[in-house]
C-alpha cells in the first residue's frame, strides 16, 4: 500500500491532530451553554478535555520520534 | 510513488475495502457526540463530523456517498435516537456528507452549481410557502425567512468566486497557511452546502413553525458551521498530509 517508509511515529503525529480536533472541538461544544453541557454530562466534558491532551502528546511524542 | 490496489475490487475509483472501511466508521462513531446541540438534547456525531467529510474528500462524491449510506445504515440500526428518520437520516446524516464534501472539487461542478441552486429553491419555496398554510404549515415570515439561509449564499458566492485557485491552494506543494486556508473555504462551501437538504427535510416532515426554522438558520452561523468547519479543516488537513507523504494511492475521484 505504502510506497514511501513510514513509521508508526508518522501516523501517530498525524492522528493525533484528528484526535486534538476531536477533543477539544467536542469539549467547547459540552461546555457552550448549560442545556449543552447537561447533554454532555462530566463524562463528556472531563473525557473530551483528556482526550483532547492525549492528542497533543501523540503530536509531541510523533513529532519527536517520527 | 504511490502504488495503485493490486486487485481491481474497486468502485468509482475507489477501493471497496476503504469503501466499507469508511462506512463501518461513519456508522459505529455515530455512537461517539461531537458537537452538542446548544439548546440541548442531541449531538451531531464524530461519524459525521470526522469521517463522512473525509469519504467524500478521499474517495470522491459518489464512492463516498456508497460509504456514507453504509455508515448511515450502521448508524440506523445501532444509534436509532441519532436518526430519528429512520433511512432519511441514512441519507442526511450519512450519504450527504460524504457527496456534497466530495462535490466541493471542481471536477464536478457542472453537477454542483444546478444541484445546489437546486436545493437553494427548495428550502425557500418548500413548504412554508409551497403547500404552506394549506399543508398545515405555518407561513413564512418574509424576508426574513428567505435571508435566514444567508450562509448558503455566502457560500455559494464563496464557491463560485474560488474555483479558479482553491484547488492549487489545497495541492500537494501548496504552503501550508494557503493549505489551511484554502481547507477552511473549503470545508465552509460543503457543509454551507449540505445544510440545506439537512435541515429543510428535518423541519418540513417534522413540521416545525417557520419562525423557528429562520431562528436555527441564524445560529447555524456558529452553532453548526463553525465547529464543523474548525474540525473538519483540521482533520482533512492532518489526513491529507499523512496520505500524501505516506505515499499511500489517490483514489481518482477525490483531492488527494
Amino acid at each position: 500500500m505504502s510506497g514511501k517508509k513510514v513509521n508508526i511515529w508518522f501516523w501517530i503525529f498525524w492522528i493525533g491532530f484528528i484526535v486534538i480536533a476531536y477533543g477539544f472541538i467536542t469539549f467547547v461544544t459540552a461546555i457552550w451553554s448549560a442545556e449543552a453541557a447537561k447533554t454532555a454530562g462530566q463524562l463528556g466534558i472531563y473525557g473530551s478535555l483528556i482526550i483532547g491532551v492525549i492528542g497533543i502528546i501523540m503530536v509531541v511524542l510523533g513529532n519527536l520520534k517520527k | 510513488m504511490e502504488s495503485a490496489p493490486k486487485r481491481k475490487a474497486v468502485i468509482f475509483g475507489a477501493p471497496i475495502a476503504w469503501v466499507a472501511a469508511f462506512g463501518a466508521l461513519i456508522g459505529i462513531f455515530s455512537l461517539v457526540p461531537m458537537i452538542f446541540y446548544i439548546f440541548g438534547g442531541g449531538f451531531i456525531s464524530a461519524g459525521m463530523i470526522i469521517f463522512a467529510p473525509l469519504a467524500g474528500v478521499i474517495l470522491g462524491p459518489w464512492a463516498g456517498m456508497i460509504a456514507g449510506l453504509i455508515g448511515g445504515v450502521i448508524g440506523m440500526f445501532i444509534s436509532p435516537a441519532s436518526y430519528p428518520l429512520g433511512i432519511i437520516d441514512a441519507f442526511l446524516s450519512g450519504a450527504f456528507i460524504s457527496l456534497f464534501w466530495g462535490l466541493v472539487n471542481r471536477k464536478y461542478m457542472k453537477f454542483f452549481i444546478p444541484w445546489w441552486l437546486l436545493w437553494i429553491v427548495i428550502c425557500i419555496i418548500w413548504p412554508y410557502h409551497f403547500p404552506g398554510p394549506a399543508g398545515g404549515y405555518s407561513p413564512a415570515p418574509e424576508p426574513y425567512y428567505t435571508l435566514s439561509w444567508s450562509w448558503t449564499y455566502v457560500g455559494f458566492v464563496l464557491y463560485i468566486t474560488t474555483l479558479g485557485f482553491i484547488p492549487k491552494w489545497i495541492s500537494e506543494g501548496a504552503k501550508s497557511s494557503r493549505k489551511t486556508i484554502g481547507l477552511l473555504m473549503y470545508n465552509f462551501i460543503a457543509n454551507t452546502s449540505w445544510m440545506l437538504p439537512w435541515k429543510i427535510i428535518y423541519f418540513g416532515l417534522l413540521k416545525y413553525p417557520a419562525e423557528i426554522v429562520a431562528a436555527d438558520n441564524i445560529i447555524s452561523w456558529w452553532a453548526y458551521t463553525l465547529p464543523m468547519v474548525i474540525a473538519t479543516t483540521i482533520i482533512a488537513f492532518a489526513t491529507l498530509e499523512a496520505m500524501r507523504k505516506s505515499g499511500m494511492y489517490r483514489p481518482p475521484g477525490g483531492i488527494l
